[in-house]
């Protein structure tokens, strides 16, 4: 995994909102990593 | 009148949560009234899947993470209420699970003829919805021809690979942005929201940046 860059953006709204990080969120809650957990 | 406030999306064609968070952010910027200029750019999810993949993404991740089809029959469950309850009928049972990088260069054809938003949502729909390959040339083709487009010149724009430098242009822009997940949305080259955000939030930023631009003049 490489290093991310900081974002340039002033971020608002709810940071757990539901995200697709990668394959695994074809099916939203097949991985840890999308945050589905916590959907919108 | 007012210039129109821009925001730039970050989106794949097989993101569950992109389609709904498109309609979240219609939603709220319908509810903010004012004039909002709409650009999307490409995101790849899974650039390692093969075009021809036979199976769902049920039967991929089965194939691929281990997962059983049980359990991934279980997970659709949750957004698949979610997606109805913004209007949207997903039907993961006639999903195809393909690369999506030949979808993206055609939201970029359809970009430089003025119709991108249009094919945007045809492909969504056309995934999530009806069950339509979104990974082969032929089958955009159809779908680019369904909204008005010229069919053989779409497939002589994707045979050519006319717009994959455009498309892998925006993925090195969201590295460069440091974006991890999507949708990811962009208000005017200033505020970043992630995810499938509820409408007040996009209401409310867009209402920001009006005010602040207001005070600025």
């Amino acid at each position: 995994m490489t290093d991310v860059a900081p974002t340039p953006f002033t971020m608002v709204g709810d940071p757990a909102a539901a995200a697709c990080e990668g394959d695994a969120c074809l099916i939203p809650g097949a991985s840890d990593s999308s945050a589905d957990s916590h959907p919108a | 009148m007012s210039d129109p406030i821009k925001v730039d999306i970050w989106s794949d064609v097989q993101c569950p949560w992109c389609y709904i968070g498109k309609r979240k952010f219609e939603a709220g910027a319908a509810q903010f009234g004012g004039d909002v200029e709409v650009e999307y750019h490409s995101y790849e999810l899974a650039p390692d899947t093969p075009v021809d993949f036979e199976g769902t993404p049920l039967d991929y991740l089965a194939q691929h993470k281990g997962i059983s089809l049980e359990q991934a029959e279980q997970m659709t469950q949750t957004v698949t209420g979610i997606a109805a309850s913004v209007g949207l009928d997903y039907h993961y049972e006639h999903i195809h699970q393909t690369n999506t990088v030949k979808a993206h260069e055609l939201i970029h054809y359809a970009k430089a003829k003025g119709r991108q938003l249009d094919m945007k949502e045809r492909l969504l729909k056309a995934y999530f919805v009806d069950g339509r390959h979104v990974g082969r040339i032929e089958d955009l083709a159809d779908l680019a021809a369904e909204i008005g487009f010229d069919r053989a010149d779409v497939v002589r724009s994707l045979e050519a690979n006319e717009y994959l430098a455009d498309v892998k242009a925006d993925v090195a822009q969201a590295t460069e942005y440091g974006i991890q997940g999507v949708p990811f949305f962009v208000i005017d080259g200033k505020y970043g929201v992630s995810g499938a955000q509820e409408a007040d939030t996009f209401a409310n930023v867009l209402a920001q940046v009006r005010d602040e631009k207001a005070a600025a003049q």
